[in-house]
Order: structure tokens, then sequence, then C-alpha cells
């Protein structure tokens, strides 16, 4: 037990010794020299949900869910059809989203059908 | 023309994944699949409830905006824990894809454009070679709280919690610019990283700084967050840090360096992230044709975090505590108020962790015996910039820092 104790105090007092070397001239001293590493993780996805039933879903989920999970379309507050509009343009315009244009008439049908959403619960 | 990294691993535009078989869940419509803890935002006029997730690498519960590209939005209760977010609570938001894996040794940030010198600094060149500076300063999207505009505003629809407040270390900018020597005539300097439009043909996400502001010695290509590397969904390895103005500038995977000799035009600048020229960018809603310029310096918000919208309190002595921020600058002062806003009372301020922080503050009011008890909070700053009483607006829903109300009900349950 207390040999542990030893060691784990002698390694306490070599780091702190390296900070100190590794930090001598510079300021401010509040962590040691960092070290960047090759670093990699893997998102989640939700490629394979699909916007609920309504009238043209199959163009919405043809076209609007490669660059975007459906949820932004579906928590935006209730949208007005020349709202809804401007932002498929948007997508199509500036952001050169791949929309086939005989699908143009149907997003906006579904976004239209879109039930307003329901009033906050009182938890 | 700066080099642009087309790393393989980001996502482009693909259908593949497409065409997996549909399992959609049953629960939440907006987010089939996902359901499971759930948050609600208070969100008025539209879904106020989101999961809560914490399937997102290196990150602990947050409240799922999106999954892709991701929005992870910070749970209120964080900000009552103390004034630094922790990294594993930090809120995340990308517009475009970006990649999943960064080589270190390979990684380089360019330094190019309107220079003597171009370089390609490797990550240890940065830390190894530059004086380290080191200061806690806030991080608050453009957006936060949007969604709470009233009217209506879409895009992210956000509570409070596309923020937080970490201690940044890294190198200053000015030193990186002067070891590239900024050529006379330059006028921007403007930032990307490594993620990437969905398609080649949008536009990259890129965003400038005047050069007299790149170059005031505060703005820093930070390396670390909170005394790790940043979270890779935060921007590792390298962030851009300015201190005291909107997230939109901290360019996260900062990989490209570029100084223009003419002002910056492209599409992030000059179309997006605009707000009126107005104080705290206001105008009533409806305006037409009013005049308008980036996003930039942050404004005074202050929010309580020990009590939650609806809550029940006991009558008599009530502890009402939270954070506040100068905007780009320190706070002055915290008032509290529970006559909405005829009168004020001092709030007790926390430890100063430096201008560009979070602060804290407590105050302690009483509560009647029983009935409805709305709580506002109101910080000055150190400019003598105090929040406005009315809530301002925006159609782009941006810079939200009107005085907050918290409403309770007073009574022995």
């Amino acid at each position: 037990m207390s040999k542990i104790l030893t060691l784990s105090a002698g390694i306490a007092l070599l780091s702190l010794l390296g900070s100190g070397l590794a930090d001598a001239g510079t300021r401010p001293k509040t962590t040691d020299q960092p070290r960047l590493t090759s670093t990699s993780v893997t998102l989640p996805t939700d490629y394979e949900v699909e916007y609920p039933a309504g009238p043209e879903v199959q163009a919405m989920n043809d076209n609007c869910r490669a660059c975007h999970s459906p949820s932004m379309v579906l928590v935006q507050p209730p949208l007005s059809q020349a709202d809804w509009g401007k932002i498929v343009h948007k997508m199509i315009d500036v952001y050169k989203a791949p929309i086939d244009p005989a699908d143009l008439p149907k997003i906006m049908t579904y976004l239209g059908a879109l039930p307003p959403t329901a009033p906050a619960p009182t938890r | 023309m700066i080099h642009r990294d087309t790393p393989e691993s980001t996502p482009r535009l693909s259908r593949r994944a497409l065409l997996r078989s549909a399992a959609a869940g049953a629960g939440m419509v907006a987010f089939p699949g996902w359901a499971q803890a759930v948050a609600d935002l208070g969100l008025p006029g539209k879904l106020p409830t989101r999961p809560m997730t914490t399937a997102f690498p290196g990150k602990g519960p947050m409240i799922l905006q999106r999954v892709r590209p991701p929005l992870l939005e910070t749970p209120l209760e964080v900000f009552d824990k103390g004034v630094i977010t922790p990294n594993d609570r930090f809120y995340v938001r990308w517009h475009w894809g970006f990649p999943e894996s960064v080589d270190a040794d390979a990684f380089r940030l360019t330094v190019g454009g309107h220079v003597e010198r171009p370089i390609a600094f490797t990550l240890d060149q940065l830390i190894r070679e530059f004086e380290p500076i080191d200061y806690v300063a806030v991080n608050q999207c453009s957006g936060n709280s949007r969604g709470l505009f009233q009217p209506n505003v879409s895009g992210a629809e956000w509570a409070h919690g596309a923020m937080g407040n970490a201690r940044w270390r890294g190198v200053r900018l000015r030193d990186l610019l002067d070891r590239a020597g900024v050529k006379v005539g330059a006028i921007d300097v403007r930032f990307g990283g490594l993620d990437e439009a969905m398609t080649p043909e949008a536009p990259k996400f890129l965003k400038s700084l005047a050069l007299d502001h790149a170059r005031d010695g505060e703005v820093m290509v930070a390396y670390q967050m909170n005394g790790e590397p940043l979270p890779l969904l935060n921007g590792f390895p390298l962030r851009l840090v300015v201190p005291g103005w909107y997230s939109t500038y901290w360019v996260k995977m900062l990989s490209q360096i570029e100084v223009l000799d003419r002002k910056d035009d492209n599409f992030w600048m000059a179309k997006a992230y605009r707000v009126p020229s107005t104080p705290f960018g206001h105008i009533a809603p409806g305006t037409k044709d009013y005049p308008s310029e980036p996003i930039s310096r942050m404004v005074p918000r202050s929010l309580v975090t020990n009590l939650r919208e609806g809550q029940r309190v006991k009558p008599g002595m009530l502890t009402v505590a939270g954070i506040a921020m100068g905007g780009d600058c320190g706070v002055a002062k915290v008032e509290v108020s529970t006559d909405g806003g005829a009168s004020w009372q001092a709030a007790m301020l926390g430890k100063d962790e430096g201008p560009y922080s979070f602060r804290r503050f407590e105050a302690r009011i009483t509560a009647p015996t029983s009935g409805a008890l709305a709580v506002s909070t109101r910080c000055t700053n150190t400019k003598g910039l105090a929040q406005p009483l009315e809530m301002n607006w925006n159609p782009g829903g941006y810079m939200r820092a009107g005085v907050e109300t918290v409403h309770l009900i007073a009574g022995d349950a």
C-alpha cells in the first residue's frame, strides 16, 4: 500500500517537473504543454428516417433527406406558403440542392399540408 | 486562392444511405426513433419538445435539435452548475458536413492571400513556436433563443442553450499573421474550416474579420477548451475564438486563413447573418427596407437558472440565481424585478472570470403567499448598455437580448 502511494507520488512529482520545464519562459501556466493526437468519431445518422405521411410525401423523402434531417422541417413554426417557398428556393438557388423541378410543386403541397403545431403542453 | 481541403470523410450529398430500409419508430413525429427522455423548451406557437440524446461522441445528455448536420443544445440546468460549461455539455452547431476523423500529423493551418510568405503550420508548430494565451469567453450562437421569438421566425428553433462559456487556450491570430507578413492594402481576413458544403457549387462556410480586429491581440486560434483538446464536434483541432462576438465568426476545424485586399463579399458575410443596423438589431415586425450589417458584437443578457418556467415555489424568502454576460465587455450589474420592471433590486455578483465570461448572480426576493410571481432580470454591462425591457426582434431571429422573465406560482402545494 505504502509502496503504491510512494510510486504515485513520484509520478506526480515527475509530471509536475515536466510541466514546469515545458512551460518555462511562457505564460500563463494553466495546463501542461498540450498534445494533440489524431481523433476519430462516428456520428449518429438518421438517413432511414422518413417524413410523416402526407400528400406527395415521396417528393419530400426523395429530395429533402440527403442534406439534413427531416426534423429541420418538422420543428418549424407554422409557415405560410410564401415563407416555405422562400426556404425551398434558398435550398435550390443558394445551397444548390439538386431538387427535381417536377418535384417542386409536390414539395410545396406537402409543406402546405403540414399540420399546425399543437400548442405547448402545460407539462 | 487558398487551398480547399476536401477530406474524403466529409459526408457529401449522397443517396446511398437513403436506400436503406425505413425504420422509423413510433413516438415523436419530428424525431422518429429518437424519442427517449424529452425536454420541454417552452417554445411558444410551435413544437415545444425535443428528445434528449446521448448518442453523440464526447457529449453527455444534450437536447437534440437536429441529427444531420448536428444541432445539439445545452440544457439550462448545466448553466446552473457553474459559469464554465463542460466540454461534454457544450452546444454544437454545424451548417455543413465535416470530417469524422482528423489526422493530427497531416493537418495544416494555411495562412495565405495578401501576405509576403504563405505558410502552412503544423499543429506542433502552433503549440511550440508561439506564446500561448488563455482566457474565458462566452461562445453564443447568433440565433440563440430564436425559438422564443414572437412573432415566430424560421430557422434553428433554439431555446437559451445555444451558448457556452469555456476557458480557451491557443495562440494570437496576430502572431500568425505577422509570421506570414500582411501586405500593405490588406482589408479583411477570411477564415474557413474542414467543413464542406453538401454540393460543390454551394457556398463554403467562410467568415471574415476586419484586419485591425484580426490583429487586436485577443482574437485567438484555440487548440484547447477547458484544458483539453476541443471535442471534434466543437471544432477539433483548431477553432477561431473571437471574444465578445457571436459564434458565427468562431470558425471550427479552422484550416485556412486568407488575407484579402478587399472587403469580403462571400455569401456568409454579404447575405447571411445580417442584422438591422439598429440598437440590439431591433425592428418592428413587418418593417421593410431597413439598413442591415453583418452581425458582430454581442450584447448583455441574463438568465435565471435555478428556477424553471411554471415552477411552484414556497411563500417567503426565495433565492433567484443565474448567469449574466456583458456581451463585448464585462458585467457591471444585474438587477431583479418582481413587478414587471417598475422597480429593481441589485443582485450579488459572483467571481469575475474576465470580461468575456459568464458571471454568476444571486438575489433574494420574497414570494407571496399565493398567486403568480414573475421574476425578471436585467444585466447592464461595463459600457453602460442595459438589456431592453421590450424584447428585441428581427426577421433573422438573431441577437435576442431583452429582459427575460420566469413565471412562477407561489403557494404551498
